[in-house]
């Protein structure tokens, strides 16, 4: 179905709001505060690609990826998987869809059931979809343990008595299981210790060359989305402000969250010393999302006048190309001229002040 | 080699064999926690003695439970014929305790298992869906509650009737809203664990869910709330025979037999106190057998 | 293993804290599982010492050891000394809180969710610092549940001080607060609020930062940096994030299976890395700026602690086990002052032949006569492939 071009999953505009829970008296009597999780997200996944998506906690990327699973009904816009729409898939064709996408979760303890031995947990997708049953599945649970790494004589145990990382091999083997098409990766490894960090990563890339897998990776940790991801989408407040192939995101990020985020990074070399901290406070609330640009209120390279009115649209970096896979950026930035940009950013000010010094000496 | 692990090497734990849809390894666990643990011991003896009695009274009960012997009126003191003594209208206190013993382990077990499973399925319904359907069932299990349970009960019987099956209904329907309440608690929390939204996203449906993923975690405490309102169902319908409102009044129950008892408490104490014995050992007999089943399905437990 | 004292040939002056041969196991059904076993370490006035490991190396339960709050372990050691003085766990206990305070990884479980951030920080500079006010249990019971602390007390008008030292805006008012309205970077500032209202010389940080993003971490361990230069307070940082502890961090040991296989100066640790499994980590670790295809993972896991391998913990899962490996780890020095191994590579008589460890014939005579395993049964150990069970 898929040629190379058409993309595996696309989505455009999509919403998902949450009403805030409350009791009986005031869901009859009171207007409902609404959570905006994931507001107006449009990205699209090409077959054996990866897809990371980044942001802070709360910045509904989780939202995001259960949506695009299916496992939230999207408050509005239109979701695409293989040229259907499944944005409102019910019933048969729901569970049919369930055979192509499938999800890895954060918490490899707490997605898998505790009272179940894990070659059941691993054999039951198989069962619900009537791959296999009988002598045919329990062969099939050991191909897939020996798949992901595990000594196929322990689906007897409990998922308790395993380590973090063997339970997101087995959490990864459950989502193997109906070889599906995509995988949605909710924070895959962030649970887990540095050296099992590598073992999974490494995993999941050998699968995907295996079984032409498709990822939407959704993580925190930027090295970590760098390392596995072919494009990102960053996240801010329920909206993608930058996405684009990796190393223009990183090599060249223009959006000044994006900016701060990978100035934020600590990392195992390079300079040592402390980080500058350029973003203050904290994400604003998502129930009452600030106007114009969301990341105004905490931006560094702020533009009054502009950032608190009007809502930059996703445009694409230097008129390069418009379409999806290329680099885009959501901020008024875009509209000035870059060197109006330079003498105001913070991220530009170490180059600015080095320059000025270094002149004012080799002149004397 | 026993015909025990024979039947063991057979079933061999491969996933998902069961025995009476039990999970085999959970009856192996059953077993190594008899074996083991004293409590659970005594606990499973006492059920399956004073089932198998109750069970088996017609052959073992020494005499008819009401047949009177008239000469027994001046002495009803315990003797070789009847080692308990006989009551007021010289019927051997033994037998009648045997036979008692069928309607109230019947009677207790049967209701409790009724407000058991309605009362579960409503906080499972409630408590997986939310929203509007959570408000009606549990507005409707608010509402059971606010009545006392012995009002309920004494209309129910009054409305349809004395009778085996009525007063178990009537005891039963004491316990819905009690099990309605555990259950919704527990289903919340478990609806917090990503195991259920993985199991969605293999393809699970809202039911599969329910009774696969999330009923057997919420099962440890509601197993220990049964236990409790078993032995509480005794006493509930030793209440309503004691108020003459129980199964039949001729029909020796332990409720009955107490009540029975009580004009001659000061002349022959046992015939009260000893239905009374009866059930305080029944209670603690289910209470630790009951730890023990939790025991046995608490997977995480750390094995010896 | 023979308990030796710490920092040998150092020149630097007496730590504040020392620790010598600390052992902590835990009874279970299963028998003792140990997980601190026999660390030594010490850290400076207005250090930043790093604690780094896996989850299970023991890097926690060593803090708690410490502090006298390993809650059912049995914990030994040859000498805590604080301030060279030789303390017993129950006198441990008397300056936890005071002298010694610690900031716990999950702020919202380790904070009162009915009392006021306010009240919380205000207690502790009661029980700890002479403001004159009564600590009495009836005077507290009244403060916390009917009139709260007065505004114009000491105790509170410190709290609120504190709070600002932190960095949070509005104190006045967020001392009102209770923990729910605090966002969690917040609220890792008010333990960090709550640890300072003892005056503490030396604050052990679990974890601070872990449950944080990394824009609001940057801000905790920048607050963390200002408390050491502002009041010269000694910070024992446990964490599990290398990155972090390069940053941070004065020096650092490396835990493993509850040993420390090294320590070093933080840049020394980076830039030389000597035990294996300090270069496995640091190999690891994906980097922004690598364009590495497949990642360099340690195979395997962490040892079972019921069936910890005799030796060095960490041979089933090293590339250079060795003979040698099966044998009680020892300490030895590596490049410069302050860098310890605790790893038989580095011992005098191994020499590296062609990449393979080579053990000097009069070696196994000074190792007490016990006898060392031939070559060919390591083949079993070191199995590389697959995290199996």
């Amino acid at each position: 179905m898929t040629d190379g071009s058409d993309p595996l999953l696309v989505a455009e505009d999509v919403k998902k709001h949450f009403t805030v829970e409350q009791g009986m008296l005031d869901r009859l009597f009171s207007d409902s505060e609404v959570v905006h999780a994931v507001d107006g997200v449009s990205l699209e996944v090409a077959t054996e690609e990866t897809l990371g998506v980044v942001g802070e906690s709360g910045c509904g990327k989780s939202t995001l990826g259960r949506t695009l699973a299916r496992l939230h009904d999207p408050t509005e816009g239109v979701i695409r998987f293989d040229g259907e729409d499944i944005s409102s898939l019910s019933g048969a064709r729901l569970k049919e869809l369930r055979k192509d996408v499938q999800m890895i979760f954060q918490d490899p303890l707490s997605s898998l059931n505790p009272r179940k031995a894990v070659g059941e947990i691993v054999g039951k997708p198989l069962e619900v979809h009537d791959i296999a049953t009988g002598e045919e599945k329990t062969a099939r649970v050991r191909e897939l343990f020996e798949e992901v790494g595990l000594n196929p004589d322990t689906r007897h145990r409990y998922p308790h008595e395993f380590s973090g990382g063997q339970r997101q091999r087995i959490g990864i083997a459950r989502a193997l299981a109906v070889e599906p098409k995509l995988i949605i990766a909710d924070e895959p490894v962030s649970a887990l210790d540095v050296s099992v960090q590598a073992q999974i990563i490494n995993l999941m890339k050998r699968l995907q060359a295996e079984y032409q897998l498709s990822y939407v990776f959704i993580a925190h940790d930027l090295s970590v989305v760098k390392h596995v991801s072919d494009r990102v989408a960053v996240m801010y407040l329920g909206e993608v402000v930058e996405t684009g192939p990796t190393d223009d995101i990183f090599e060249r990020p223009e959006h000044p969250y994006t900016r701060s985020l990978l100035h934020a990074i600590p990392s195992v070399e390079g300079e040592t010393g402390r980080r500058e901290i350029l973003l203050e406070g904290n994400p604003p609330s998502p129930i009452d999302p600030p106007t114009g640009c969301r990341f105004h209120t905490r931006c560094p390279e702020y533009i009054d006048g502009e950032c608190a009115k009007v809502d930059p649209e996703l445009t694409a970096v230097d008129g390069a190309d418009t379409s999806a896979p290329a680099h885009r950026v959501a901020c008024h930035w875009l509209e000035h001229d870059s060197s109006e940009r330079a003498a105001q950013s913070p991220f530009d000010r170490d180059e600015r002040g080095d320059g000025a010094v270094d002149t004012g000496l080799t002149d004397d | 080699m026993s015909v025990a692990d024979r039947v063991r090497e057979r079933l061999a734990t491969e996933e998902g064999s069961r025995v009476l849809g039990i999970r085999s390894d959970l009856l192996d666990r059953l077993v190594k926690t008899i074996r083991l643990d004293l409590r659970a011991k005594i606990g499973f003896t006492i059920v399956v003695l004073f089932g198998l009695s109750a069970v088996f009274a017609p052959m073992l009960a020494p005499h008819d439970p009401m047949a009177q012997a008239f000469g027994m009126l001046q002495s009803p003191n315990p003797s070789s014929a009847n080692p308990l003594g006989t009551d007021s209208f010289g019927r051997d206190l033994l037998s009648r305790l045997m036979y008692g013993a069928r309607i109230s382990l019947a009677v207790g077990l049967g209701a409790v298992t009724f407000g058991a499973l309605v009362g579960i399925l409503i906080g499972l319904f409630a408590g997986y869906y939310g929203g509007w359907l959570d408000d009606l069932l549990m507005r409707a299990v608010d509402v059971m509650w606010a009545f006392p349970w012995l009002l309920i009960a004494i209309i129910l019987v009054a409305i349809f009737g004395q009778g085996f099956w009525n007063v178990m209904f009537a005891v039963g329907f004491a316990y819905i809203d009690d099990f309605a309440r555990l259950a919704r608690g527990e289903v919340l929390s478990v609806r917090e664990e990503e195991y259920t939204l993985a199991a969605e996203s293999i393809g699970l449906s809202d039911t599969e869910i329910i009774f696969e993923e999330v009923f057997p975690n919420t099962v440890a405490p509601l197993i220990v709330q049964f236990t409790v309102f078993t032995a509480r169902a005794i006493l509930a319908e030793s209440t309503l025979s004691f108020l003459g409102l129980g199964v039949k009044p001729t029909t020796p129950t332990w409720g009955a037999l107490l009540g029975q008892g009580r004009g001659f408490i000061t002349q022959a104490w046992w015939i009260s106190i000893i239905p009374g014995i009866a059930i305080m050992i029944t209670v603690l007999g289910i209470n630790l057998f009951g730890d023990a089943l939790r025991d046995a399905f608490d997977v995480k437990e750390t094995e010896t | 293993m023979t308990p030796r004292t710490p920092t040998q040939g150092s020149t630097r002056e007496e730590p504040l804290l020392e620790v010598e041969n600390l052992r902590t196991s835990f009874p279970t059904d299963r028998g003792d599982v140990t997980a601190v076993d026999g660390i030594s370490f010490g850290v400076d006035t207005g250090e930043i010492f790093g604690i780094v490991g896996e989850s299970g190396s023991g890097k926690s339960v060593t803090a708690l050891s410490i502090l006298g709050l390993a809650a059912d372990g049995e914990v030994e050691a040859d000498a805590i000394r604080f301030r060279g003085e030789e303390l017993s766990t129950r006198e441990m206990s008397a300056v936890r809180g005071g002298e010694i305070s610690m900031i716990f990884q999950d702020p919202m479980s380790s904070l009162n969710p009915v009392m006021t951030v306010g009240e919380q920080i205000a207690e502790v500079v009661r029980h700890h610092g002479e403001v004159g006010e009564s600590t009495g249990i009836l005077s507290e019971l009244r403060r916390k549940y009917v009139t709260g602390t007065s505004d114009s007390s000491r105790s509170w008008q410190r709290a609120v001080e504190l709070l600002d030292t932190v960095g949070i805006p509005d104190p006045e008012q967020r001392a009102n607060e209770y923990p729910h309205q605090l966002s969690g970077g917040m609220k890792q500032r008010v333990m960090i609020a709550q640890a300072l209202a003892g005056d503490p010389s030396l604050i052990i940080a679990d974890e601070p930062t872990t449950a944080l993003d990394v824009t609001i971490e940057a801000q905790i361990l920048n607050e963390l940096f200002e408390l050491r230069d502002e009041f010269g307070v000694s910070i024992v940082l446990i964490t599990h994030d290398l990155a972090v502890v390069r940053e941070t961090c004065d020096r650092v040991a490396v835990m493993y299976a509850g040993e420390l296989m090294e320590t070093a100066r933080t840049e020394t640790l980076f830039d030389e890395p000597t035990h294996p499994y300090t270069k496995g980590l640091l190999r690891s670790i994906p980097r922004v700026d690598d364009d590495r295809e497949w990642l360099n993972a340690i195979d395997g896991t962490v040892p079972d602690p019921f069936n910890r391998p005799s030796g060095c913990p960490f041979r089933d899962r090293c590339d250079a086990a060795f003979e040698l490996c099966s044998e009680p780890l020892d300490r030895y020095d590596a490049t410069g002052t302050d860098h310890e191994v605790r790893c038989h590579l580095q011992h005098d008589a191994v020499d590296i032949d062609d990449g393979e460890p080579v053990v000097e014939g009069s070696l196994h005579s000074r190792l007490d006569g016990t006898e060392t395993e031939p070559l060919d049964e390591r083949s079993g150990v070191v199995e590389p492939g697959g995290e199996r069970q």
